[in-house]
C-alpha cells in the first residue's frame, strides 16, 4: 500500500467510526417516530420475541378464525404461536397509540384519512413482518429487557440506536474492503465516504428494520472476501502485490475491525497448541478459515432477510475468483457443499414462514422477473435509491434520479473499463467481486418483482467501489485526488440537500392537513 | 497535519445555507395528502362547478394548488379558480358570496397528469380565521373543460379494481370480501353518468358463506348530483359495523346512457370504510350550490411564507432544536469527511 492511502489502523478506524456516528445521528435526530419503512411490524416482532414468544407455536389460521382477529394479528399469531390474540392485539394497540400521538397518519400520503385505526391492517393491509427470518428480532429483543416497562415509542428509539451502531459497522467494513481494493490513492476513502454519505444509505442508521442487520452481514462478508482474495498467500495478491506495507496492514486487521478478528486468529492457527503439530493441517486451516467464516456470515445474512442472499453470492464469487479454489477442488467442494446446506436450511425456514419473497412456481417466477425489470419498477428503484420520504410516499424534489441514475450507469461502465485495463491503483479481482455482488443482488431483487432502493443497500459497499473505480478509470493518477475532492463536495452537498430540503421539510413541515 | 477546523467551518457554511434555503421555500399550510390519487370527480362542467370549503388558520392566503388530470384530448379550455370569503353564519349560502379573487391555472406537470395545477392571486389580508370557498370553472366561459380535479374520501380504502378501457352500459355488479369494519361507500369509475338526469343507486347484498341466498343489506345513493364524465361516482350508505371478512355483492343500477368503465375482469370500483373526522379546517367538497360532506378536493393552500414563518412553525411543533442539532452534527460529519480525504495526502512523508 502506498503511503498516500490511509493505512488500516485502529486510529483511522476510530476516525471513520466517529464520522459515521455523527452522520448517522443526523438522520437519527431528524427522522420522526415510526417514519422508517415498516417499523411498526418489525417492532411488533421484536416486542413479541422479547416477551418470550420467539419460538414458532405450530398455529395455522383458518378461514373461520378471521372472525376472531384482524389479518395482521392472525399472521403474527401464525409466526409467534405461543402468543394469544389478546397479547398480539395489545402490542399492536400500544404501537398504534404512539403512532396516533405522533401524527403519523398525517405524514403518510397513502394512509386513510380516518386515524381511528384498531389494527395494523388499517395502516397497510396484508403487510406483515411475521414471515421474516428470525435473527434480527432475536438479536434486538434483549435490548428491550433493559427497560421492561417502556412505552412503544421508547422501545423504538432503543432499537434505532442499535441500527446506528450497525451503520458504523457497515462503514468500517466498507473501509476495510476498499482499503484492500485500492492499494494507492484516495479510492478507499472515497468509497467509504460514499457509503457513509449516500443519503438513503445513511438513513438506515435510524430505522428499525431487518434491512439494517442484513446490510451489516453483507458488508462484513464483502470485507472478509476482500481479505481472503488479497492476502499474500493468494495468487492474486502475489501477482498484484507491489505492496510495501501489506504485512503491516495484516497486523492491523484484527484491531481495525473486530469482526474480522475471528478469521484472522484462525488464520494464525499454527501458533496455537495442538494445531502446530500438523503443519499441513494448519496451512489448510489458514487457507480456508476466511472462506469458512464467509459461509458462517452468509448463514447469518440468510437468517436475517432474504436480501441477505447477496452474502451467499459473495461467497460464490469469492470462491470463483480465488486461485486456490481451482487448485484445491476438494476444499472448494466442501465449502460449496457447506454453503449449499446453509442456503437449503435458510430457504426451508423462509418457505415454512410463508415468506412472499420465495416462490417455487416457475410461472410466478417468470412473471416476477418480467415485473422486476419493467420500466416502472426500474423508475421506482431509481427514485427510492435517490430519495423518497414518509414511507416512500414523497419524492425528493426536483427529481434528480434520472440524471444521477444515468451518471451512475456511465461510471459503472467506466469501472468495467478500468478493471479490464488493470490499473495499478486497483486490485481488479475485488472489482469483479463487487461487480458480481451487485449484479447478483439486482437479479435477486428482480425475482421478488418489487424494487426498492433499500433492498439494494446491502451491496452499497460493492456499488460504491465500482462507482469510484469508474470515476478514476480514465484519469491520470495525479488527477485522482482533486477529482475525488470535487466528487466528495458534490456528495456532501447532495446529502445536505437531502437532509434539510428533503427529510427535514417532509418530516416536520409538509405534513399538515 | 491539516487542522479539521476549517473543514468543519466550511461544512457549517454549506449546511447553514442549505438549512436556510430549505426553510425559505414555500410550505403548504393546508394539504390534503393522498398518494396515488385514484378518484377524479370527472370533467368540469360550467353548470356544476366543483369546489371546496375550508378555513384558514394562516395569514395572507395567496396560492391554491389542485391535483388535476386531463380527461380527453383537448387541453383547452383550462380552468379558472374563484375564491370567496364566506361568513361563518352563511355557510349554506357560500355560492352566493361575492368573488374575492380569481386566478388562472398554471399547469406544473409535463403530461396529462395527475399533477398539480397552481392558482396564484394577490394575498388575502387577514385570511387567518376566515372561511373560504374555492370553485373551479372552465375558462373563457365554455361549457366544459377536460380538466378534472381529484376527490379524497375521509375514510380508509378497502378493496378496489382498476380503471380500464372496457365500457359497460348495463347494470353492473362486483363481488368482494371486505377487509375492514364499517363498509360505508362504494365508488364506480364512470365514463358517463348523468346523475342529474336520472336516479342511479347501488344495492348491496351480503353473500353468506354457506351458499344461501344473498341478503340485501344496504342501498347506496349517489353522492354527486351532477353529470359525471370520466370520473368516479360515489354511492354512500349507512356504515355496516360488522363488515370485516364478510362477502358482498354490489349491483349498480344505471340510468339510461350510463357508461361504467373497467377491465375485462370487471368494473372499476373502490370500497371505503368508516367516515373519519378531519381537521376543523376542512369543511368539505361542493358541487354547484351543494355541500358534499365527508369528502374533499385534493388541494393545498399557501399563505405567508419564508424563513421566519417556517421557523415559527418548527418551533410550534417542537422541532427547531432538532434542526439546530442536526445542523451541528451534519457540519461536524461533513467537515470530518472533507478533512479525511485531504488528511490522507498530508500524511505523505
Amino acid at each position: 500500500m502506498s503511503p498516500d492511502a490511509p493505512a488500516i489502523t485502529l486510529r483511522n478506524a476510530w476516525a471513520i467510526a466517529v464520522l459515521a456516528l455523527l452522520h448517522g445521528l443526523v438522520y437519527f435526530v431528524l427522522l420522526p417516530h415510526w417514519m422508517g419503512e415498516d417499523e411498526p411490524w418489525h417492532l411488533e416482532n421484536v416486542i413479541l420475541v422479547s416477551d418470550g414468544y420467539g419460538l414458532p407455536g405450530g398455529y395455522e389460521f383458518k378461514a373461520s378464525d378471521r372472525d376472531l382477529a384482524p389479518l395482521s394479528v392472525l399472521q403474527a399469531r401464525r409466526r409467534f404461536g405461543h402468543a394469544d390474540f389478546e397479547t398480539i392485539s395489545a402490542v399492536e394497540r400500544s404501537i398504534l397509540d404512539s403512532m396516533r400521538d405522533k401524527g403519523y397518519w398525517r405524514r403518510v400520503d397513502w394512509l386513510g384519512r380516518d386515524d381511528s385505526v384498531e389494527s395494523f391492517d388499517e395502516v397497510e393491509y396484508a403487510i406483515t413482518a411475521a414471515h421474516q427470518p428470525p435473527l434480527y428480532y432475536f438479536v434486538t429483543a434483549p435490548l428491550l429487557w433493559l427497560f421492561p416497562h417502556a412505552e412503544a415509542r421508547f422501545q423504538l428509539l432503543l432499537v434505532r440506536f442499535f441500527s446506528l451502531f450497525l451503520f458504523m459497522g457497515v462503514v468500517l467494513c466498507t473501509w476495510y474492503a476498499a482499503s484492500r481494493a485500492f492499494p494507492q490513492g484516495p479510492g478507499a476513502m472515497l468509497t467509504t465516504l460514499l457509503v457513509a454519505f449516500w443519503p438513503m444509505s445513511a438513513r438506515g442508521a435510524a430505522v428499525v428494520n431487518n434491512d439494517v442487520l442484513t446490510r451489516f452481514w453483507v458488508a462484513l462478508a464483502f470485507a472478509v472476501a476482500a481479505y481472503w482474495l488479497t492476502r499474500p498467500d493468494s495468487a492474486s495478491a502475489s501477482a498484484e502485490a507491489e505492496v510495501s506495507n501489506e504485512s503491516r496492514a495484516q497486523a492491523h486487521i484484527g484491531t481495525a475491525n473486530p469482526a474480522l478478528l475471528a478469521a484472522n486468529s484462525v488464520s494464525h492457527a499454527e501458533v496455537t497448541p495442538g494445531s502446530g503439530a500438523n503443519p499441513a493441517r494448519s496451512r489448510a486451516l489458514r487457507r480456508w478459515a476466511p472462506a469458512a467464516a464467509l459461509v458462517c456470515i452468509a448463514a447469518l445474512g440468510l437468517f436475517t432477510k432474504t436480501s441477505g442472499a447477496s452474502a451467499a453470492a459473495i461467497v460464490i464469487f469469492a470462491v470463483l475468483l480465488h486461485p486456490s479454489s481451482w487448485k484445491r477442488m476438494r476444499g472448494t467442494a466442501l465449502l460449496l457443499l457447506g454453503l449449499g446446506a446453509v442456503i437449503a436450511a435458510a430457504a426451508s425456514v423462509w418457505i415454512a414462514s410463508h415468506n412472499p419473497g420465495v416462490t417455487l412456481n416457475l410461472k410466478d417466477l417468470a412473471t416476477r422477473l418480467k415485473e422486476g425489470f419493467s420500466a416502472e419498477n426500474i423508475a421506482d428503484l431509481r427514485s427510492t435509491l435517490i430519495g423518497r420520504f414518509n414511507w416512500e410516499s414523497r419524492p425528493l424534489t426536483p427529481d434528480w434520479s434520472p440524471a444521477i441514475g444515468l451518471g451512475a450507469l456511465i461510471l459503472f461502465a467506466l469501472g468495467i473499463a478500468g478493471a479490464l485495463l488493470r490499473r495499478p491503483w486497483l486490485r481488479a479481482r475485488l472489482f469483479w467481486l463487487a461487480f458480481g455482488t451487485g449484479a447478483a443482488q439486482l437479479i435477486l431483487m428482480a425475482f421478488r418483482g418489487v424494487s426498492r432502493g433499500r433492498y439494494l443497500m446491502p451491496v452499497a459497499p460493492a456499488l460504491a467501489l465500482m462507482l469510484v473505480v469508474g470515476l478514476f478509470a480514465l484519469l491520470p493518477a495525479r488527477w485522482q485526488r482533486p477529482v475525488a475532492m470535487l466528487f466528495l463536495v458534490a456528495l456532501v452537498t447532495f446529502d445536505g440537500y437531502f437532509v434539510f430540503h428533503g427529510l427535514g421539510r417532509e418530516a416536520w413541515l409538509n405534513w399538515r392537513w | 497535519m491539516t487542522s479539521r477546523i476549517p473543514f468543519i467551518l466550511l461544512a457549517g457554511l454549506i449546511g447553514s445555507f442549505l438549512l436556510i434555503t430549505a426553510l425559505g421555500k414555500e410550505v403548504a399550510d393546508l394539504d390534503i395528502r393522498v398518494s396515488i390519487p385514484r378518484t377524479p370527480t370527472g370533467k368540469t362542467f360550467l353548470n356544476f362547478p366543483p369546489g371546496q370549503l375550508f378555513r384558514c388558520d394562516f395569514q395572507d392566503l395567496q396560492r391554491i394548488d389542485l391535483k388535476l388530470i386531463q380527461q380527453g384530448g383537448e387541453r383547452e379550455p383550462e380552468l379558472v379558480l374563484e375564491l370567496r370569503r364566506v361568513p361563518e353564519d352563511q355557510l349554506e349560502r357560500f355560492a352566493s358570496q361575492p368573488v374575492l379573487r380569481s386566478a388562472k391555472m398554471e399547469w406544473t406537470g409535463d403530461g396529462k397528469g395527475p399533477d398539480w395545477a397552481v392558482f396564484r392571486f394577490d394575498p388575502v389580508p387577514n385570511s387567518k380565521g376566515g372561511l373560504f370557498h374555492l370553485r373551479l370553472l372552465p375558462a373563457q366561459g365554455r361549457e366544459l373543460s377536460n380538466w378534472a380535479p381529484f376527490v379524497s374520501m375521509r375514510s380508509t380504502l378497502g378493496t378496489f379494481a382498476p380503471w380500464g378501457p372496457v365500457v359497460r352500459t348495463q347494470d353492473v355488479q362486483v363481488e368482494f370480501q371486505s377487509p375492514f369494519w364499517d363498509l360505508a361507500c362504494l365508488a364506480f369509475g364512470a365514463d358517463g353518468l348523468d346523475a342529474a338526469a336520472a336516479h342511479s343507486y347501488v344495492d348491496l347484498f351480503e353473500v353468506p358463506e354457506d351458499g344461501s341466498e344473498p341478503k340485501l343489506v344496504r342501498q347506496g345513493e349517489l353522492h354527486h348530483q351532477g353529470p359525471i364524465a370520466s370520473g368516479y361516482a360515489f354511492f354512500l350508505f349507512d356504515p355496516i359495523p360488522e363488515s370485516r371478512w364478510k362477502r358482498y355483492r354490489a349491483v349498480l343500477h344505471m340510468p339510461k346512457n350510463g357508461r361504467i368503465v373497467g377491465t375485462d375482469s370487471g368494473p372499476a370500483y373502490l370500497a371505503y370504510h368508516g367516515l373519519g373526522e378531519v381537521s376543523r379546517e376542512l369543511v368539505g367538497q361542493t358541487l354547484g350550490p351543494n355541500l358534499l360532506p365527508g369528502r374533499d378536493l385534493i388541494f393545498r393552500a399557501y399563505g405567508e411564507d419564508g424563513l421566519p414563518s417556517n421557523w415559527a412553525l418548527l418551533k410550534k411543533r417542537g422541532a427547531s432544536g432538532r434542526f439546530l442539532l442536526a445542523l451541528v452534527l451534519w457540519s461536524l460529519a461533513a467537515g470530518l469527511a472533507l478533512h479525511a480525504l485531504v488528511a490522507a495526502r498530508s500524511q505523505r512523508p
